[in-house]
């Protein structure tokens, strides 16, 4: 078929450009413009709309071409600026389509509703009326549904941290403040050489935090696998 | 007895029946009981009645016959398309191919936000959420519903035409 012949021509000639090669024929060019100009559009609309693409991808390269050039286009951007043209008419084709799958859709439903199902009490299920709660309950078993209630959270997982016996946040404030006015200067790392459990350093990194927020303290990191160097903030 | 009962389980059920509950109920198999519904469908046929079964392999119901469709109009049910936009249309299509989708995707294919298409076709019965996608923020995974396939006449999902159907031309035929 004549408009494919011309789209390949278009297609390779594309490719020459885009490679940045200089082996641009004008000859060649001149070609398929007059083929295009000779050929009747008649032809199916998808060959048609690859066509005008390519078109307008290569007028657009021989316009930027055409115009004056301080330096060398990038061709790298090019392409990938084709990449992005081409996503986006895919993504327009695929609209498309859905949009006429849409409306065929439609065109069943109508179809399929010319014949109506008999009339049903489609709500029958919720109209019946539902069976009571029968609970029974007296103070026994309330008292053990109390008891349950109150200590079942423990069961839970994600609650076992209630009960735990944590290291309290205001004594480790107060014992890294006294480290300090001892020591002068310190690092955070020596502070938590005698902590026995995570929790405890854990304290201790948030009693930092808190003195260094309330200007008691200054700490000091100059990169991550260097330690925190501490001292008195006599500012 | 057969054509008795399932007569009048058809008319009284709340939509299509299952065909296996039919064969559980009376014993007999799928074939014979398409044998029974075709024979129901010839009887009804003969004394010019209104309505007829309509069956595929795995449910039927009791409908009106298309042929007549235009005389009820004053008393037949209002069209689930009523009302219905061709954006609302679109995104039924996206999320009858593209099941379980998410709202993002959808809107991603048609270029703009879609919650209120989604929420016409939710009121209408077409879709439903199923599931949430396995990713951080866990988002709503839409679905076609049962009434989808019984209002585009189709059995199963698997039915519904390759997009490329829609598209054939006549010249590719």
């Amino acid at each position: 078929m004549e408009v494919l012949k011309i789209i390949d021509n278009l297609k390779d000639l594309l490719i020459k450009y885009t490679s940045n090669s200089e082996s641009l024929l004008e000859e060649e060019l001149n070609l398929i413009f007059n083929k295009i100009e000779n050929i009747n559009f008649k032809e199916d609309i998808d060959n048609y709309a690859e066509f005008v693409l390519l078109g307008a991808s290569l007028f657009e390269i021989k316009a930027k071409r055409l115009l004056p050039q301080e330096e060398e286009i990038d061709w790298i951007d090019e392409i990938e600026l084709m990449k992005d043209k081409d996503l986006a008419f895919a993504r327009l084709l695929q609209f498309k389509a859905f949009s006429e799958v849409g409306i065929a859709l439609a065109s069943r439903i109508k179809n399929s509703e010319n014949s109506v199902p008999a009339f049903k009490y489609y709500q029958t299920k919720d109209l019946l009326i539902k069976p009571d709660i029968e609970y029974e309950i007296d103070i026994k078993n309330f008292e053990d549904v109390s008891r349950e209630v109150f200590t079942r959270y423990k069961t839970f997982k994600g609650f076992e941290h209630i009960d735990k016996d944590l290291p309290d946040i205001q004594d480790s404030i107060d014992e890294l403040l006294q480290v300090v006015d001892k020591r002068l200067t310190t690092s955070f790392e020596e502070l938590v050489l005698g902590v026995k459990t995570t929790e405890e350093a854990v304290a201790f990194f948030l009693a930092l935090l808190e003195t260094v927020k309330w200007g008691f303290i200054k700490a000091e990191q100059d990169n991550i696998d260097r330690e925190i160097n501490i001292e008195k903030n006599y500012e | 007895m057969n054509k008795k009962i399932i007569t009048a389980t058809l008319l009284i059920s709340d939509g299509p029946v299952e065909h296996s509950y039919f064969s559980e109920l009376l014993d007999i198999t799928n074939d014979e009981l398409i044998n029974i519904l075709k024979e129901i469908n010839s009887e009804i046929s003969n004394i010019e009645l209104g309505f007829e079964i309509k069956f595929d392999n795995t449910k039927s119901d009791i409908k009106t016959i298309s042929e007549i469709s235009t005389y009820l109009n004053d008393v037949k049910p209002a069209s689930i398309l009523k009302g219905l936009s061709t954006p609302a249309l679109e995104t039924l299509a996206i999320i009858a191919y593209e099941q379980p989708v998410t709202k993002l995707k959808i809107s991603e294919i048609r270029g703009v936000e879609s919650e209120s298409s989604i929420k016409t076709l939710e009121a209408r019965g077409l879709i439903e959420t199923g599931g949430q996608l396995d990713v951080p923020g866990n988002p709503l995974l839409y679905k076609t519903t049962n009434l989808f396939l019984e209002k585009t006449d189709l059995e199963s999902l698997e039915s519904l035409p390759n997009i490329g159907e829609y598209f054939d031309s006549p010249e590719e035929e």
